[in-house]
């Protein structure tokens, strides 16, 4: 246990998808390099995730109605900004895995760089509109591609990285695997220190409220939610494998956008097929 | 005058080649956005160097006999280090001109991001050995916005180029892609021009030198590497949009050492005070 850094706090949203909370929450126990405490914060879903976590002793926030992810995001803001033994809080998906080492990988950039947003890297795929950045095909061009899109290889994948780092240290280069400050991040997963509370819309909001789902190319550029010079940073020593779309593939919500009214008749319809 | 900033010593390490060290004066005197105190660290020129910095008012530290480069920039640093009103230090050669604006560039490096050594960009040919990094040409047509070349091959430009850059800044913070512009940390840096924090002081030689003082000259990429004065995961970084127009070769001119040792400097010295007459 590395007690160089305080706290995190790191949040998981979830709406059903329960077998993927259930594969994150494995990779989670196993983590052990640095303190955090883990909640989970559900957008109603309606598979029993939120008996799940009750039966596994997983602290959990609920709701009592759907209000979407970014609703979800602001709820686990709210937490942080009042518990303030957390310095750091990280908001997640449930479709990942989160290997050792790579939440221990962001805190040093944290700490180290200039940075109040730091964000990992994971396969191409998993980073979706942000492949070009943020996926470890690209940083790492010899790596194999087959080899990290296997979820099974997620503990192995960061392994390799930090071997990789610290041969370049030895050698001298490890400039070369230095963060960079980036427009846009995919937010399936990123890190904030308590630096984001200076830009806080209000009380507790620190995203946009009328927003449903940040999705879109556009709702990622963080320049929008704080000053244009405190962009976000990618660590490229830190890796997540993301399954990507689990959470808002079925019943078209990856279509929704931030409409309010179509996103509400999807909720409906899913809920309806399920009961 | 931008007074957020801690004080600068600027330090001017100088052999002869007087008519630079003017150039190089002149382009100082015009600066005015921070605070800093000039100070020439003289080799033992032969040329007239400390008497016309002494008639122009300038701080000139001059030795009793030629102790190279190296030893120059160990004085420069001890100076630094015992004044504690110095916040920075910046060590520079006297064949450069520096334009409004390149400091303080450097400075709000230094400041936000926690390096403790930064450097400057130049031409490809003034930034020798690590222009990679430190061309500016380079820099600039990775990012698609080139300067001109008729621009960069004219020392009268100076000022422009650097101005030219803060366009560039301006325009990219206005877009929202400052992100290009940051700073990168590199391994191995031209040293014609370099600045240091306080924190470079925890970095210093069990005989209280920063710089190797069994090295006369800091010339070959080696001896440039930064990591061997300075724990490796405390690099050196450039600063993006910070510019110095840097003559090159000129203090070194017709000045190759067989080996880098203070015998081989001070006959080599010898050799050509002789020959100067």
């Amino acid at each position: 246990m590395d007690n160089r850094f305080k706290k995190t706090l790191l949040a998981i949203t979830t709406y059903n998808q329960l077998e993927y909370t259930k594969q994150c929450i494995g990779s989670i126990k196993k983590l052990d390099e640095v303190p955090f405490d883990i909640i989970i914060i559900d957008d109603c879903s309606s598979d029993g995730t939120v008996q799940w976590c009750k039966d596994n002793e997983i602290q959990i926030a609920d709701k009592h109605k759907p209000m979407g992810a970014v609703h979800s995001w602001n709820v686990a803001y709210k937490f942080f900004k009042h518990n303030k033994q957390y310095k750091y809080l990280i908001i997640s998906n449930n479709d990942v895995l989160i290997p050792q080492g790579a939440i221990l990988e962001l805190l040093k950039v944290a700490s180290r760089w200039p940075f109040s947003v730091v964000a990992p890297l994971s396969t191409t795929v998993g980073a979706g509109h942000n492949g070009n950045v943020q996926g470890i095909e690209k940083m790492y061009q010899n790596i194999n591609h087959d080899f990290v899109n296997d979820p099974r290889n997620y503990q192995a994948v960061q392994d390799q990285i930090l071997t990789i780092k610290r041969k370049m240290l030895k050698s001298n280069n490890v400039f070369m695997l230095d963060p960079c400050r980036v427009k846009m991040f995919n937010g399936f997963f990123f890190l904030m220190t308590r630096k984001v509370i200076d830009y806080e819309r209000e009380d507790g909001f620190l995203f946009d409220p009328e927003k449903i789902m940040y999705k879109c190319e556009d709702e990622f550029n963080w320049s929008k939610l704080i000053p244009h010079n405190d962009f976000p940073a990618v660590c490229k020593t830190s890796f997540i494998f993301h399954f990507k779309g689990m959470s808002t593939k079925k019943y078209g919500f990856s279509e929704v956008g931030n409409d309010k009214e179509k996103w509400k008749k999807l909720r409906e319809e899913s809920e309806n097929d399920q009961s | 005058m931008d007074n957020r900033f801690g004080k600068t010593l600027l330090a001017i390490t100088t052999y002869n080649q007087l008519k630079y060290t003017k150039y190089c004066v002149d382009s100082i005197e015009k600066l005015n956005e921070v605070p800093f105190d000039l100070m020439i660290i003289d080799d033992c020129s032969t040329d007239g160097t400390v008497e016309w910095c002494k008639k122009n008012n300038i701080e000139v530290v001059d030795k009793h006999k030629p102790m190279g480069l190296t030893h120059s920039w160990n004085m420069a640093y001890k100076y630094f280090k015992d004044n504690k009103e110095y916040e920075y230090i910046i060590i520079s050669n006297n064949d450069v001109l520096i334009p409004k604006e390149a400091i303080s560039e450097l400075l709000k490096v230094v400041n936000r991001w926690h390096f403790s050594v930064v450097v400057p960009t130049s031409t490809v040919y003034g930034a020798g050995h690590t222009e990679m990094y430190q061309g500016v040409e380079n820099i600039y047509k990775s990012l698609s916005k080139e300067l001109p070349k008729e621009l960069l091959i004219d020392p009268n430009n100076f000022q422009t180029i650097q101005d030219q850059i803060l366009n560039i800044k301006r325009e990219a913070i206005k877009d929202n892609n400052i992100c290009g512009l940051d700073p990168r940390r590199i391994k191995l840096f031209n040293g014609f021009f370099f600045l240091m924090t306080r924190k470079v002081i925890e970095y210093e030689n069990e005989d209280n030198t920063l710089f190797d003082s069994t090295k006369p000259i800091y010339k070959a990429e080696d001896e440039f590497n930064w990591s061997k004065l300075i724990p490796r995961d405390d690099f050196a970084a450039v600063c993006r949009t910070s510019f110095i127009y840097h003559f090159k070769g000129i203090s070194t001119e017709n000045f190759s050492l067989e080996n880098n040792t203070i015998d081989s400097f001070q006959q080599k010295r010898k050799e050509i005070d002789k020959i100067n007459g």
